[in-house]
């Protein structure tokens, strides 16, 4: 999601696995064992509650949450890691969110009777409000409460959660247009309007067919004006199935919230009586409780904390623990970026993505268990993906071929990478692997702490690097506009190809205005496999999430954006 | 005493606007923007300029000092929020005040230092003086090894095993964690007390070493000769005399050490999961958070500081030549 998840999903849940091996063999075999992951958009069926129970669903407990770190807001407009959406899914409902139907996620209508409709090819967006949800204090909740908590994204005080809506509403100087509800000034009618109590419409400047994914985040929630304050973010109002009694840097105890109505929610099921989140626990802790199973560890999960490398071989050999794992696909697809503006011969760039050894590099990252080896840009998380191999190089790497590509040629490749454990033991990989094929490689280390501020600086100096995004909904408008638009190059740019391809810039235009979503999404896929053409990076990992419960926990699965969801969660006794 | 005290103040004040002025500038060699965290998705370099101003980044270097320094002493305004003195600033992560955080955390921190000191202080002191009384004895060998022993071990180690063995898999103790002692003072115990006896475990290790040898030497020394030559009673001399010869080093020691652990004993509380002030160091360093990072500095830099002048007028109660020269 944001930076700095980026960060910690890099370092945390990389993990080392004892089931080394995988197949030495061809590529191709990797794209096929990528599970499909898509998302589709339902209806109103779809939208409607009560959730489905999962098999020995029983009410009542405490069910125990251990984290590394707290989540700094529960303020809805400042809510955006996802660690911090799958915990505010307990308190917090949105106008739309995400389950799964027959096994297939589905985005559905989560306040809103259904997934949002347009008339006009994604400009204008309508949401009708469902009938019976109310505010922990019993009020009902209106299109205005939904228009306002709108409203206060736009202030400049609430930096941390995302802005979609706002910049699609206004602009992106949108803080030039409003300033937010603090001064007592409401947004016009003709940016959002509430024709009646159920009613909100949002009039967008552009056609944005993935505006109903946009609204699939804590920020579009309704907040009640005459509770907005200083204390808000510490007790925001509940619409989900519990309230907050206790919120510090330490701790979140959820209870209850006897307003919430079942039948009103297709998505959450709310079994136990109460949450107990704990923060500041290192991961090998967390890990270590989940194992042993002790006491109340035995209803415990971790929403954030994967399998440190130490525990890998001990979780994937005994078959107690390796069923208490839940394991899938997370939105991230990193890749080795390859500077363009430096290195400007098509054929050196193919050859570096011929010589590069995935597989070794995530063997050094944890093996199989760490994620499925990429071909594409675009994660299977995403919808519309298409699993291609343009190169067909074997994920080992085949430095002969790469010699051919160079023709006789050394060139001299300056590899970047973050003085992390596991980074500078795949540099030593990488480096090898490169000069087979006659590169010669100049090695640069650079500290964690400084990684992103030197990379991002628009001339970093630097040829190959790291790097990974996940977008913040499971369509391309969110992953290629964001990395590969050669407009946007500049200090402290998200281009860390530094591609800047007229043909590419014209297609992100054209793509992103496409009214029909699906077919928007084929055309991202199409556009990842021209960027691949240009051979701007070499596509290495599909990021796996992997999370150990206790033995009493049931219902838990993997969320959309790799976190333990505890939507239907249950506790066994 | 009065002097004393007003010339070490003075200076003490000196060094904290030194350290202040010096951890400003070591901020700003790092080649970090901690705007760079508030900006969105698509980051346009407009965007990055509007978060600058929010975090008030885009003013010089030396107006920043100028406008913490002048906040410190009279208070200031941040955007259209009054932030009366002392004013340590907001916190960028949280949007909290900085002062608010550093009182929530310093009590757990304060917790421990002071727990863990009263256990070092009474067996490593004990034990050090049992050594020097027997010595040679089974018990000074018994002492000697143990404190060989403990001052090889680290917290990382101990505790990391202590927690598995007590708490996970045994369920021996309670698992270490902060209640107030306001909120349940049973719990406050049951969370410190591993913590406590670990933290101990590697400090008493120390005091045991050096009670004994001061003891010793002092034990050597004309003055006990004398008493002892003249028939005061052994234990007199040993207690009376001795004993309070002793104690001035130790205290110096302990001054020391106290002011460590009040700045934050960071991995003591990493690995118990303690939300003190070495903790916040920790995360505002990973998060370049200026104004909790120059907050948690100028607690470390005062506790150093308070001890330092502390330890001085403890001198000068304990030993009657210290009054005099």
């Amino acid at each position: 999601m944001k930076r700095t998840s980026l960060a910690v999903a890099l370092t945390a849940t990389l993990v080392a696995s004892a089931a080394c091996g995988g197949s030495g063999g061809k590529s191709g075999e990797n794209t096929k064992k990528a599970e499909k992951f898509s998302v589709v958009v339902g209806d109103g069926a779809a939208s409607t509650g009560p959730a489905t129970a999962p098999e020995g669903a029983r009410q009542g407990g405490t069910a125990f949450v251990l984290e590394q770190s707290a989540i700094p807001h529960l303020d809805p407009a400042e809510v955006y890691t996802s660690t911090a959406q799958a915990t505010s899914m307990l308190f917090t409902r949105q106008l739309t969110s995400y389950r799964k139907v027959n096994g297939q996620w589905t985005l559905v209508g989560d306040l809103a009777t259904d997934p949002g409709s347009t008339s006009d090819g994604g400009k204008t967006w309508k949401f009708t409000l469902k009938e019976g949800v109310k505010f922990d204090d019993g009020t009902p909740v209106t299109s205005e409460d939904v228009k306002y908590g709108v409203e206060r994204t736009y202030d400049s005080g609430k930096v941390l959660g995302p802005k979609w809506i706002p910049q699609w509403l206004s602009g992106s100087d949108y803080a030039k247009a409003y300033e937010g509800p603090g001064k007592g000034e409401s947004l016009p009618d003709d940016v959002v309007e509430t024709p009646d109590d159920r009613t909100v419409v949002f009039h967008l400047r552009e056609a944005h067919a993935d505006f109903p994914f946009a609204v699939a985040m804590p920020y579009s929630s309704p907040v009640q004006k005459s509770r907005d304050g200083k204390s808000y973010d510490n007790k925001p109002s509940a619409t989900g199935p519990y309230k907050i009694e206790k919120h510090d840097d330490t701790k979140l105890t959820l209870v209850r919230n006897e307003q919430w109505d079942p039948a009103t929610d297709p998505i959450r099921t709310a079994y136990p009586e109460r949450y107990e989140f704990a923060y500041g626990s290192e991961a090998t802790q967390i890990a270590q409780r989940l194992i042993s199973d002790n006491g109340d560890d035995k209803n415990a999960v971790t929403l954030n904390t994967g399998i440190p490398s130490q525990f890998a071989q001990q979780v994937m050999g005994q078959a107690d623990l390796k069923a208490r794992m839940l394991s899938a696909l997370n939105p991230y697809s990193y890749f080795y970026a390859i500077n363009t503006s430096r290195v400007t011969d098509l054929n050196v760039r193919k050859a570096l993505i011929t010589a590069f050894p995935k597989q070794q590099v995530r063997q050094v990252a944890g093996g199989p268990l760490a994620g499925d080896l990429a071909t594409t840009i675009l994660s299977p998380t995403v919808q519309g993906q298409d699993p291609f191999d343009l190169y067909k190089v074997p994920a080992t790497g085949d430095p002969e071929a790469a010699k051919k590509l160079l023709n006789g040629k050394t060139p001299t490749i300056v590899f970047a990478y973050q003085q992390t454990e596991t980074n500078e033991r795949s540099a030593v990989v990488i480096t090898q692997a490169l000069e087979k094929a006659d590169f010669k490689v100049v090695r640069k280390p650079i500290s964690a702490e400084t990684w992103y501020d030197q990379l991002n600086k628009k001339d970093n100096g630097l040829d190959l690097y790291l790097a990974g995004w996940a977008a913040d909904w499971p369509g391309g408008s969110g992953v290629i506009p964001a990395i590969f638009d050669g407009r946007t190059i500049a200090d402290g740019t998200y281009n860390y190809a530094r591609l800047d391809d007229p043909e590419i810039n014209a297609e992100i235009d054209r793509i992103g205005k496409m009214p029909n979503l699906v077919e928007q999404n084929k055309q991202w896929a199409a556009l990842d496999k021209k960027i691949m053409e240009k051979a701007a990076v070499v596509p290495y990992l599909y990021e796996r999430s992997n999370r150990l419960h206790g033995s009493g926990v049931g219902g838990a699965a993997i969320d959309i954006f790799g976190q333990t969801s505890l939507a239907t969660l249950f506790l066994k006794s | 005493m009065f002097a004393f005290l007003a010339r070490r103040i003075s200076s003490g004040v000196l060094i904290l606007v030194t350290i202040i002025v010096v951890t400003f500038g070591l901020f700003y060699a790092l080649p970090r923007d901690p705007a760079r965290l508030f900006c969105g998705k698509i980051c346009t370099p407009e965007m990055l300029a509007a978060a600058r101003r929010n975090l008030g980044l885009d003013e010089a270097l030396l107006t920043q000092l100028w406008q913490y320094l002048s906040g410190l002493v009279a208070g200031r305004d941040i955007g259209d929020v009054h932030c009366a003195a002392p004013c340590l600033g907001y916190s960028y992560i949280t949007q909290r005040p900085v002062l608010d955080v550093l009182f929530e955390r310093f009590p757990v921190t304060l917790s421990l230092a002071a727990g863990s000191s009263v256990i070092f202080l009474v067996v490593g002191g004990g034990a050090g003086l049992l050594a020097a009384r027997f010595r040679g004895t089974w018990v000074d060998k018994g002492a000697t090894s143990f404190s060989l022993a403990g001052s090889a071990m680290q917290v990382y180690f101990v505790g990391v095993i202590a927690l598995y063995l007590l708490v996970d898999q045994s369920q021996l103790m309670s698992r270490p964690g902060w209640t107030s002692p306001l909120d349940d003072l049973a719990a406050w115990f049951g969370g410190l007390l591993l913590p406590w006896i670990i933290l101990s475990i590697i400090f008493t290790a120390t005091y045991t070493r050096f009670t004994r040898s001061t003891m010793v030497e002092t034990l050597g020394e004309d003055f006990v000769r004398t008493a002892r030559a003249k028939g005061m009673p052994g234990r007199t001399v040993f207690f009376k005399y001795a004993a309070r010869g002793t104690a001035a080093p130790v205290i110096t020691l302990f001054g020391i050490d106290a002011a460590v652990l009040l700045s934050g004993a960071v991995i003591t509380e990493t690995v118990f999961n303690l939300p003190g002030i070495g903790k916040l160091a920790v995360d505002s360093v990973t998060n370049a958070d200026l104004p909790m990072l120059m907050g948690v500095t100028l607690v470390a830099a005062t506790a150093m500081i308070v001890a330092n002048i502390v330890v001085d007028a403890c001198y000068a109660l304990i030993d009657p030549r210290v009054r005099t020269s």
